[in-house]
C-alpha cells in the first residue's frame, strides 16, 4: 500500500490532480453553505444587478437575472459530481459482474449473450444512445443519470472480459475450483483482484468524462433544469450573450475545464501508480 | 482475408439490427400516442382510425417491427414530425453536411497526431514533449463546445479572420450537387466560393479535432518509447541505421496499431458529438437535425439517425480492422 | 596477430533505477586480437551482454550510464567518438548477434527487407544488388529456398532459421569482429550444435575475430582460443580454453565446471549453492563471497585484483595471491 502512495507522490501532476479533486469535492458537498449567495441558485432576480462584469462583489460577475455567477459555477460542482458518483455507482457493478461471468463462462451461451448485447451497446457512440434515452424521457438530471448509466456499463464489461478470460486459467483459480469453491467466491475473491486496477484506473478517468457528456447534455437542455445551474446549461445560455458578457460562459468554461482536468491528471497518476514500471 | 472481411461484415449487420430492434423498443415506449402527435390533438377520428391502420399500431409488436424494418431496408424511414418531409430526403440534404466537417476533422486529427506524435517520440523528455503533454490535458479537459466558442470568439469577432456561421458566404450561390459545399464550388466551377466555403469548414472541423488530437499524438509517442524498449531496436541501431530512419520506418509501424483503434473510436463519436458544434454554428448538420429530433420527439427521425449512426460505426470499424490487420502481419496469419 | 582488435580497460556500467545505481559492470578488462576467438561465460545478468553492448554503444542512455572506462577498437576509444564515425564502426566493422533472434528482428517487417536496409546503409547501393547480396548472404547460412525465406516474416520462421538470419544479417557485408550473444541459448540441442558449427565455419572462413558469449563452459571448449569468466560485473579468470579446464583455479570457474554435463559419469551437478548478489547495495568486497566455500576474513572487505598465474592465465582471488608473488596486474 505505501509503494503505491509513494509511487502516486512522485509524480507533481497527479499530486495537482489530487488537490483539484479534493477542492471540486469541496465545492460539490459544501457549496450550499460556502457560496457567497445561496439564494442565486434558485428562483432569484434582480434587475438593478444584472449584467454586471466580474468585481469585487461579485467575483464572476453577474446574469442577466442579477444572479451572481460565481455562486451557480460553484453549485454546479454539485450537480456534476453528484451525476458522476450515481452514474459510476450502478453502471460499474454492473458493468464489470457482467464481464466477470461472461469471462469465466466463455464459450456458453452465457458469454455469447452478454458479450453481443455489450457489443451493440458499444457500436454506437455513447452520446447518441444517452441523447435518444435522455430526449424520450422527460429532460431531468434524474433521466439524463439514468441515460448515462445505460450507455456506460458495456465500456466496463469488455476490458473484464478480456481479464477474467485470461485470468481463469491461472493456477490459483484452478486450485480454487479443485477446492469446490463458490463460483461467487472465485468471480470476486479470485478473479476480480486482477482487474482491479484497470477498473479503478478507468473510473478515475471516467468521472472526468461522465462530467463532460453531463455538460454536453446540458447544453442542450438535457439535465438539470433551470433554475438550478449547471456547466453545459450555463455556457449554452450565455452564449448568446458572447462576445460583449464574456464572463456569463468563460467562468463555466473554466469551472468545467478545471474538474475534468484535476480527474484526468488523478486517473493518469493511478494508471502510472499501478503501471510496473521499467 | 477475404474470409476475415466477410466474417466482420456479417458481424456488422447483426450489430445494426440489433440497434434497430432497441431503438425500435426504445420508441414504443414513449409516453403518447404517436398519431396523435403526428395529426394534433383536434383531427376527426375517421383520420386517426386510417393513420392507425396505416402505421399497423394494432398489430402485435413484432410485426411493426418488420412492417418498419422492411421499409427502412427500402430507404423509407416515414415522415418527419418536424420538417414535414420524407426522412430520407432530410437526411440526403442534412448528411453531406456532417460528414464534411468530420472528414476534415479526420484529416486533421490523423495528419496531426502523426506528425505531433513522432516528434514527441523524437525529442522525448524535452520542452517540446512537456508542451505537447500541457497541450493534451487541456485539450481534453475543454469541450469542443467551449472550444468552438472561443475559437469564435477569437478569430470570428476579435480577428475577424474566419467567418462565424453557416457553411458559405451570403452572395455564393452554389448548385447543390453532392452535397460537399466545397465539392459542389469546385464543380460549379468557382475557386473564390470553394476557398470561401473551406474558411467555413476550419473552425467546427478543428474545435471537434483538436481533443482526439493531442491524445492520439501521446498515444502514439508512448507507443513507439514502448518499442523502443524491444531488442530488434537496439539491433538496428546497432548495424549502423540512422535514428530518425529506424524511429519514421520500423519504429512507426508497430506502433501506429492501437493508435488507428483509437482513431477509428474517435471518428465515430466525433460525428456523434457533432450537434454541440453544429449548434454553436448554426451548421446545417445530420447530428443537429439528430438532436432537434429527439427533443422534438419526432421519432421517425430519431430511428434514421440512430441506424445511420450505427451504419458508420460499423464502418469505421472495419475499415480500422482491415487497417491494422494490413499493418500488422501477425493478426493476418493467426488462422494458420 | 598479436595486434588488439579490441581492448576494454576498467569499463564501469551503471544501470539507473529509483533505489539506486546497478553497479553491473564493475570495472572490466578485456581484449580480442586480430583473428582471435574470445568467450565471454559467466551467469544470467553478470553483466556480459552489457559489457558488449557498450563497444558499440546500443545501452539504453536515459537507463544506462558509464562513469569510467575506456573501450579501445583499433586503438581510438569508442565512447568518446562522434556520431559519423560510430556509425561507421557499426556498419562496417562490428556486428553483435543478439541474444534471442525472434525478438532481435522486427515483427512487422519481412526479413529480406531488414537485411536489405542493413546493406543500403552501407553506401549508396541500389535496390537490385541489394536484394542479390542479402540472397548471397542467405545461401551462406545454409538455409534452404532463400527466396521464400526473404519475402517471410519472422513469425513465420523457427527459432532456428531466425537465428541464422541474424547471423546472415552480421556477416553481409564483411567485417573484422564479429559478438555473438548466446546464440543458439534459445534453441534446442542439436540446433544449437548446428549454429555453433555454422559460426565456426563463417568465422574461420573470413578470417573474422569473434566474442562468444554464453553461460555454458561445455560450449566454450568447442569454439574459442581464450576464455573470460565473468561473476557479478567482474572478470574473475581469463585463460587459454585447455589451460583452464586443465586448471580452474577461481571457486566459482571450479563450480562451473563441475556444472557441465559429462557422458563419461558423475550424473547433474549439485549446482552451485546461493543467489546472485545484489548490484544496488555491492558488497566492497569480493561478489563470491557469499557462495564462496573456501572465503576467508580478507574476501569480504576487500575486492581481490586480477594476478597472474601462468603462462596467459589470470585469476582475481585471494586464495592465489601469494602463488602469484606479489605481481599485482592493474
Amino acid at each position: 500500500m505505501k509503494a503505491y502512495w509513494f509511487k502516486f507522490t512522485r509524480n507533481k501532476l497527479s499530486l495537482l490532480g489530487l488537490a483539484i479533486v479534493l477542492a471540486s469535492l469541496f465545492f460539490a458537498v459544501f457549496a450550499p453553505v460556502v457560496v457567497p449567495f445561496p439564494a442565486h441558485i434558485r428562483e432569484f432576480v434582480d434587475y438593478s444587478q444584472a449584467s454586471r462584469a466580474p468585481s469585487a462583489a461579485h467575483w464572476f460577475g453577474t446574469d442577466i437575472f442579477g444572479r451572481d455567477v460565481f455562486s451557480r459555477v460553484i453549485y454546479s460542482f454539485r450537480g456534476a459530481l453528484k451525476m458522476s458518483a450515481i452514474v459510476l455507482a450502478i453502471a460499474v457493478p454492473v458493468g464489470v459482474f457482467l464481464g466477470l461471468l461472461a469471462g469465466y463462462y466463455s464459450g456458453t451461451w452465457v458469454d455469447t449473450v452478454i458479450m453481443r448485447v455489450t457489443d451493440i451497446f458499444v457500436s454506437l457512440p455513447s452520446m447518441v444512445m444517452a441523447l435518444a434515452i435522455a430526449a424520450v424521457l422527460e429532460p431531468t438530471l434524474t433521466n439524463a443519470m439514468i441515460a448515462l448509466t445505460v450507455t456506460w456499463w458495456p465500456w466496463y464489461t469488455r476490458p473484464v472480459y478480456n481479464l477474467a478470460n485470461a485470468v481463469k486459467k491461472e493456477y490459483f483459480v484452478k486450485s480454487a475450483e479443485l477446492i469446490g469453491a463458490s463460483k461467487a467466491h472465485i468471480l470476486l475473491r479470485e478473479i476480480l483482484p486482477s482487474c482491479l486496477s484497470t477498473i479503478m484506473t478507468k473510473m478515475a478517468l471516467d468521472v472526468g468524462w461522465v462530467i463532460l457528456n453531463g455538460a454536453m447534455l446540458s447544453f442542450v437542455g438535457l439535465g438539470e433544469q433551470p433554475p438550478i445551474p449547471a456547466f453545459g446549461q450555463m455556457i449554452s445560455d450565455g452564449a448568446k450573450y458572447m462576445p460583449n458578457q464574456w464572463w456569463l460562459t468563460t467562468f463555466p468554461a473554466l469551472g468545467i475545464a478545471f474538474v475534468i482536468l484535476g480527474f484526468n491528471l488523478l486517473g493518469d497518476g493511478i494508471r502510472d501508480m499501478f503501471d510496473r514500471g521499467r | 482475408m477475404l474470409k476475415y472481411l466477410l466474417k466482420r461484415i456479417l458481424g456488422g449487420i447483426f450489430v445494426i439490427l440489433g440497434i434497430s430492434v432497441f431503438i425500435f423498443l426504445l420508441i414504443r415506449v414513449v409516453p403518447g400516442d404517436p398519431v396523435r402527435m403526428a395529426l394534433g390533438p383536434n383531427a376527426p377520428d375517421y383520420a386517426v382510425k386510417a393513420m392507425r391502420e396505416q402505421m399497423h399500431l394494432d398489430a402485435p409488436l413484432a410485426m411493426q417491427y418488420v412492417y418498419w424494418i422492411s421499409g427502412v431496408a427500402r430507404g423509407d424511414f416515414g415522415q418527419s414530425l418536424t420538417t414535414k418531409r420524407p426522412v430520407a430526403q432530410d437526411v440526403v440534404e442534412f448528411l453531406p453536411a456532417t460528414l464534411e466537417v468530420a472528414l476534415l476533422a479526420g484529416v486533421i486529427f490523423v495528419v496531426g497526431s502523426i506528425v505531433i506524435g513522432l516528434a514527441a517520440a523524437r525529442y522525448r523528455d524535452t520542452w517540446f514533449d512537456g508542451f505537447i503533454r500541457a497541450c493534451s490535458y487541456v485539450g481534453i479537459s475543454i469541450p469542443s463546445f467551449v472550444l468552438a466558442i472561443l475559437l469564435l470568439l477569437w478569430f470570428g469577432y476579435y480577428w475577424k479572420i474566419l467567418p462565424v456561421s453557416g457553411r458559405i458566404s451570403g452572395n455564393f450561390q452554389v448548385p447543390a450537387v453532392t452535397g460537399f459545399m466545397v465539392l459542389d464550388c469546385l464543380l460549379g466551377g468557382s475557386l473564390k466560393a470553394a476557398g470561401d466555403a473551406f474558411l467555413h469548414l476550419i473552425i467546427p472541423a478543428v474545435s471537434l479535432a483538436v481533443g482526439c488530437l493531442f491524445q492520439e499524438a501521446r498515444l502514439l509517442r508512448s507507443s513507439i518509447i514502448d518499442n523502443m524498449h524491444n531488442e530488434f531496436y537496439s539491433v538496428e541501431l546497432g548495424y549502423g541505421l540512422p535514428k530518425a530512419f529506424i524511429v519514421r520506418k520500423y519504429l512507426f509501424k508497430p506502433s501506429f496499431i492501437p493508435v488507428i483503434s483509437v482513431m477509428g473510436l474517435d471518428f465515430a463519436s466525433l460525428m456523434g458529438n457533432a450537434f454541440l458544434v453544429e449548434t454553436v454554428f448554426g451548421w446545417p448538420g445530420i447530428s443537429r437535425y439528430g438532436m432537434n429530433a429527439m427533443l422534438n420527439k419526432d421519432l421517425n427521425a430519431v430511428s434514421a439517425v440512430i441506424i445511420l449512426y450505427g451504419f458508420v460505426f460499423v464502418i469505421v470499424n472495419i475499415v480500422v480492422d482491415i487497417i491494422a490487420a494490413y499493418l500488422d502481419p501477425r493478426s493476418r496469419m493467426s488462422s494458420r | 596477430m598479436d595486434e588488439k582488435l579490441l581492448e576494454i580497460k576498467g569499463l564501469k556500467v551503471w544501470y539507473k533505477t529509483y533505489r539506486g545505481d546497478a553497479r553491473v559492470v564493475n570495472g572490466v578488462d578485456f581484449f580480442v586480437r586480430k583473428g582471435e576467438k574470445v568467450g565471454l561465460v559467466g551467469e544470467s545478468g553478470c553483466g556480459k551482454t552489457t559489457t558488449m553492448k557498450s563497444v558499440i554503444r546500443t545501452l539504453d542512455e536515459k537507463a544506462a550510464e558509464i562513469p569510467e572506462g575506456e573501450v579501445l577498437f583499433r586503438g581510438k576509444d569508442v565512447l568518446k567518438m562522434k556520431k559519423p564515425e560510430l556509425q561507421k564502426i557499426r556498419r562496417h566493422d562490428i556486428a553483435m548477434i543478439s541474444q534471442s533472434p525472434m525478438s532481435a528482428l522486427n515483427p512487422v517487417f519481412t526479413v529480406g527487407e531488414q537485411i536489405m536496409d542493413i546493406i543500403r546503409f552501407q553506401g549508396d547501393i541500389p535496390k537490385s544488388k541489394a536484394y542479390e547480396t542479402a540472397l548471397q548472404a542467405v545461401k551462406s547460412v545454409m538455409i534452404a529456398d532463400p527466396e521464400r525465406i526473404l519475402r517471410s516474416f519472422p513469425n513465420q520462421l523457427s527459432g532456428g532459421m531466425c537465428q541464422r538470419i541474424c547471423i546472415a544479417m552480421a556477416l553481409v557485408t564483411p567485417r573484422e569482429l564479429l559478438i555473438a550473444d548466446e546464440p543458439g541459448t534459445a534453441l534446442d540441442v542439436t540446433v544449437q550444435d548446428q549454429i555453433h558449427s555454422l559460426l565456426r565455419k563463417l568465422v574461420s572462413d573470413r578470417k573474422m575475430s569473434l566474442i562468444m558469449i554464453t553461460h555454458s563452459l561445455g560450449v566454450t571448449r568447442e569454439l574459442v582460443d581464450r576464455i573470460y569468466v565473468m561473476y557479478a560485473g567482474n572478470v574473475v579468470e581469463e585463460s587459454p580454453t585447455a589451460e583452464l579446464f586443465r586448471r580452474p583455479l577461481h571457486p566459482y570457474t571450479q563450480g562451473l565446471m563441475k556444472c557441465v554435463p559429462r557422458l563419461s559419469g558423475g550424473g547433474v551437478s549439485a549446482g552451485i549453492y546461493g543467489y546472485i548478489p545484489d548490484y544496488i547495495n555491492a558488497s566492497p568486497g569480493c561478489r563470491f563471497c557469499p557462495r564462496c566455500s573456501r572465503a576467508t576474513e580478507a574476501c569480504r572487505t576487500r575486492r581481490p585484483p586480477l594476478v597472474s598465474v601462468g603462462e596467459n592465465h589470470r585469476v582475481a582471488c585471494f586464495l592465489y595471491e601469494r602463488d602469484a608473488g606479489k605481481e599485482e596486474l592493474k
